[in-house]
């Protein structure tokens, strides 16, 4: 009662709980939280396909003969060519994001179209090279080169799909203008790193 | 490099597989350096990366 009155019998002013609790405003991030979340998913990817060549090096040692006799040779340098184009997709897919955030999203459009198309192009042209060893009796129940080819080339294969996928869900955000910068920064993260990986992989599986 | 100075040369025959073929050893070793290493670099560069990105926005 005595803190509402004063005793000249004016009314006590209350204090202004805006000043003391001012309401939160939008703080600018330092990541992105689409951002964050595609780090700590490509930090598991790298931890798997990490296990991956980790066993495969060591089983590799392990062979009296590596390829194993009687299994067909690897496409070495027909894959050379496919990991140049990856490669060219991934810069590409950078040049769309620089044409993204410094002229504006229409402008990334011809880039990123051409990102994806070649990386389905990467896909097509291994598929193909899969085909042929499956004809030449590359399988992967048949021998442990064989299990180790399919399985890790293989789960590469299925990234690819999925980054393309993903890019071409995204590019349709972008034909609609609906794309977000952070999104499609989330987006050309997860292709970058389909794209780094493999020249590691193609190191250690083909070569 | 630093690691392969702090492992005991007796250590290079690779305790765990007991494998005395010294490049098959070296491939285990190896292997589980890399194994170790990744994870820790990936962490540290990507915490770095963070690091600096909230600095520059105070």
């Amino acid at each position: 009662m005595g803190a509402t009155m004063s005793g000249s019998g004016s009314r006590r002013e209350s204090p202004d709980l805006r000043v003391v609790h001012p309401p939160p405003q939008a703080r600018r991030k330092a990541v992105p939280n689409e951002v964050l979340g595609m780090m700590m998913f490509i930090l598991t990817e790298l931890m798997l396909f990490s296990g991956f060549i980790s066993a495969f090096t060591i089983s590799k040692a392990q062979a009296p003969a590596w390829p194993p006799p009687g299994q067909p040779r690897l496409p070495v340098e027909a894959t050379a060519i496919n990991t140049a184009i990856l490669l060219a997709s991934g810069a590409m897919l950078w040049y769309a994001g620089r044409r993204f955030d410094k002229v504006g999203p229409a402008a990334a459009r011809v880039p990123l179209a051409t990102a994806v198309a070649l990386g389905l192009g990467f896909v097509t042209f291994q598929g193909v090279e899969w085909a042929r060893l499956l004809g030449e009796g590359l399988t992967m129940v048949g021998s442990t080169y064989g299990a180790f080819f399919f399985l890790i080339i293989g789960f590469h294969g299925l990234h690819v799909m999925a980054g393309a996928t993903a890019l071409i869900w995204q590019g349709t955000s972008l034909w609609r203008e609906k794309l977000t910068s952070d999104g499609f920064w989330a987006g050309r993260l997860f292709w970058y790193f389909v794209v780094l990986v493999w020249p590691a992989l193609y190191w250690k599986v083909y070569l | 490099m630093i690691v392969w100075l702090l492992i005991a040369a007796d250590a290079l025959a690779c305790a765990t597989c007991q494998d005395p073929d010294p490049r098959r050893s070296a491939i285990y070793l190896d292997m589980t350096v890399f194994m170790s290493l990744t994870p820790l670099i990936a962490f540290a560069g990507g915490g770095l990366w963070i690091w600096q990105r909230t600095r520059a926005i105070r």
